[in-house]
């Protein structure tokens, strides 16, 4: 999509804050994230376990869960405030205008009803003006448009009784029935094989060329986000460290954390590696993040720039390039690091 | 499904043998005997020894199980030895009573229980759980004779709503019938349902956690449908073979109530028969309450797996 500088935004996340207090300790998961998804675009979400973007995702959908809440920020889908909502209304907006398309639709999908019915009452929770005896031809229709083989089949049979494909299908198909502003997808081919995982990429891609539907996808991997997505934020310990397109992000990171991430996918072809490539150490207890920058530990750039104070004293900002990319690090782009690349 | 359904009742014929031994050389364990019983222990050993040849006493125990199982299977348990009457037909006419009281306690049970249970899983460590589960704790503490008897003061001999005690059958006159039902229906509701509401709750917990639920928030169902059409519906195969295993308290709860509010029901007789070592009656009311429990979770075992589609059985 060309276009999608220009485009009009369909989700604006601001300062947002999510913290899970238990016990007497507070463990501020998500800390100031802020993003915005455009119309027609697909915004990869990576980070490891721990980074804060599931908790990010559920933040978005109203959903997170107790102990934790929403502590501050600001949540825009198209013109409407979520966090000014009302449960009932963000109900009504949940499967309508913002749909979720989960990690593992086998686990996802009500193991005791039949597809079709499972698929229908999406229709019967937002569209009841939609006449009863209608929903069949629109069940069906909804599920050829995700490529299920032989739907009138399909809709009589329990969830079980589909392969792990054609459950991820059905489960696109609940997301995109009611043509929503925004797709979550939450790593929706985690739980696939290869070729399967290349089936629903392209049944994403699909969805967004016919129907123009934003996507926000959230990954751990790297590769799947240079396969579909146009821009990516990269998150570490709650926040957001990098974002900008892809391909730039891809061929030139500049925060020292996606440097690393991309660092661990091993090579395509030649001798395979003695040892695949790490980040050593672990994320920071979210308990209690360190003062400066969050990524210190673990930073190869600060041990080749001799540790300075500065990574582990000074909180870094979310600096903009102004062309659209922005990286959390004190260093990257500076003259200091020119030397050690 | 027909293979597995067969294969479970061939699996409960072996199961009712060995009650019907049980039963049999259990009473036989207990000291006494139905003679000195009858005829107080300085009576004349001329006539205990009639007596005792008479209802086949003196015969060896595999021959006098023998003779009684194979009454047993034509459905003629032998003449109690109290009331010289046919032990079928003192059951069948109690069955009615007992089967009224029964079922009016399980529903209240499990309009008390289900409820509570689905509310107390739903948002497990709340408030209202902990409230719920304390509750629960409180009423497995109580005796139900005990509860029966404070339910009687409240509202029979206070409050005079309802009569404190007595018996009409539901055809001769229904209005009446279900009046006199209400109060040991409550008691025995009352007693089971914290079992109940247990159980319920720990099956919702668990399918609470499935990732199933918060999918269903995420496609806006309301509230109402995620608790009863996914969480209470995959929940149900295992609060049906709970309820099977309630049953039991339900049976053992309605001996003690019956005896309360003075209800003929078989209850009635298991308490008689004990105490007047009424052998015969006694062997016959352990092997319908033991076979009755093995028929219920039999029928629940089958019920769980139609309620569960993912159960392929060959």
């Amino acid at each position: 999509m060309n276009d999608v500088k220009t485009a009009e935004t369909v989700l604006r996340v601001r300062d947002l804050a999510v913290e899970f207090s238990l016990r007497g300790s507070v463990a501020r998961a998500v800390d100031g994230v802020g993003f915005e998804v455009r119309a027609g675009e697909i915004v990869g979400m990576v980070g490891e376990s721990g980074s804060g973007k599931s908790v990010t995702m559920l933040a978005l959908l109203g959903l997170v869960p107790r102990p934790g809440r929403v502590v501050a920020g600001s949540v825009r889908l198209r013109d409407i405030e979520l966090g000014a909502l009302s449960l009932r209304e963000l109900a009504r907006l949940r499967g309508r205008q913002m749909a979720l398309i989960p990690s593992d639709a086998g686990a996802a999908l009500n193991p005791v009803t039949r597809i079709g019915s499972q698929v229908g009452e999406g229709l019967a929770a937002h569209l009841p003006e939609l006449p009863r005896a209608e929903r069949p031809a629109r069940i069906l229709d909804i599920l050829k448009r995700v490529g299920l083989p032989r739907p009138e089949q399909q809709v009589r049979r329990y969830p079980h009784e589909l392969s792990g494909g054609m459950q991820q299908r059905v489960a696109v198909a609940m997301g995109v029935q009611l043509g929503p502003d925004l797709l979550i997808a939450d790593e929706p081919t985690t739980a696939l094989d290869v070729t399967i995982q290349a089936q629903i990429l392209q049944l994403l891609l699909d969805v967004r060329e016919q129907s123009g539907t934003s996507i926000l996808f959230i990954t751990h991997d790297m590769t799947t986000v240079a396969e579909i997505c146009d821009r990516v934020l990269v998150m570490y310990a709650g926040q957001i460290v990098e974002s900008g397109p892809v391909v730039d992000v891809c061929t030139a990171p500049a925060h020292p954390y996606t440097r690393a991430l991309l660092d661990a996918i091993p090579p395509l072809g030649g001798d395979p590696p003695e040892r695949l490539t790490t980040i050593p150490g672990a994320p920071p207890d979210p308990r209690a993040w360190p003062a400066g920058c969050r990524f210190a530990e673990r930073c190869r750039l600060r041990e080749q720039l001799g540790n300075p104070d500065k990574c582990t004293s000074l909180a870094p900002e979310l600096a903009s390039d102004g062309a659209g990319r922005r990286s959390r690090c004190h260093f990257t782009g500076s003259a200091a690091e020119a030397v050690v690349r | 499904m027909l293979r597995y359904a067969l294969g479970r009742v061939l699996l409960a014929v072996p199961l009712l043998f060995g009650l019907s031994v049980l039963s049999f050389v259990y009473v036989r364990l207990i000291p006494g005997d139905p003679v000195t019983a009858m005829l107080g222990v300085n009576s004349n050993p001329t006539v205990v020894a009639q007596l005792r040849e008479q209802f086949g006493l003196d015969r060896p125990l595999p021959g006098q199980y023998g003779d009684w199982l194979a009454g047993v299977l034509r459905g003629d348990f032998g003449v109690s030895f109290r009331s010289q009457m046919p032990i079928s037909t003192i059951i069948v006419d109690r069955i009615p009573a007992t089967l009224q009281l029964a079922g009016a306690g399980l529903v209240v049970s499990l309009l008390i229980a289900i409820p509570a249970g689905v509310a107390a899983g739903m948002r497990p460590g709340s408030r209202l759980d902990s409230l719920i589960t304390s509750a629960t704790l409180f009423g497995l503490a109580v005796p139900a004779f005990f509860l029966g008897t404070l339910l009687m003061l409240l509202f029979a001999l206070t409050l005079h709503l309802v009569p404190s005690q007595g018996y009409v059958p539901f055809a001769d006159d229904p209005a009446q019938s279900l009046r006199l039902t209400l109060l040991p229906a409550l008691t025995l509701g009352l007693a089971i349902s914290p079992y109940l509401a247990r159980l319920t709750r720990s099956a919702v917990v668990e399918v609470a956690q499935e990732p199933f639920v918060p999918f269903a928030r995420a496609k806006g169902l309301a509230p109402r449908k995620i608790s009863v059409g996914y969480v209470l519906r995959n929940a149900l195969p295992s609060l049906v073979a709970a309820l099977g295993l309630t049953v039991a308290s339900l049976m053992a709860g309605s001996i003690v109530v019956e005896a309360l509010f003075n209800w003929p029901g078989t209850g009635r007789l298991v308490t008689g028969a004990v105490t007047e070592r009424d052998y015969a009656m006694v062997e016959a009311l352990l092997l319908i309450y033991g076979g009755l429990f093995i028929v219920v979770n039999l029928v629940c075992e089958l019920a769980q797996s139609l309620l569960d589609p993912r159960v392929r059985l060959t």
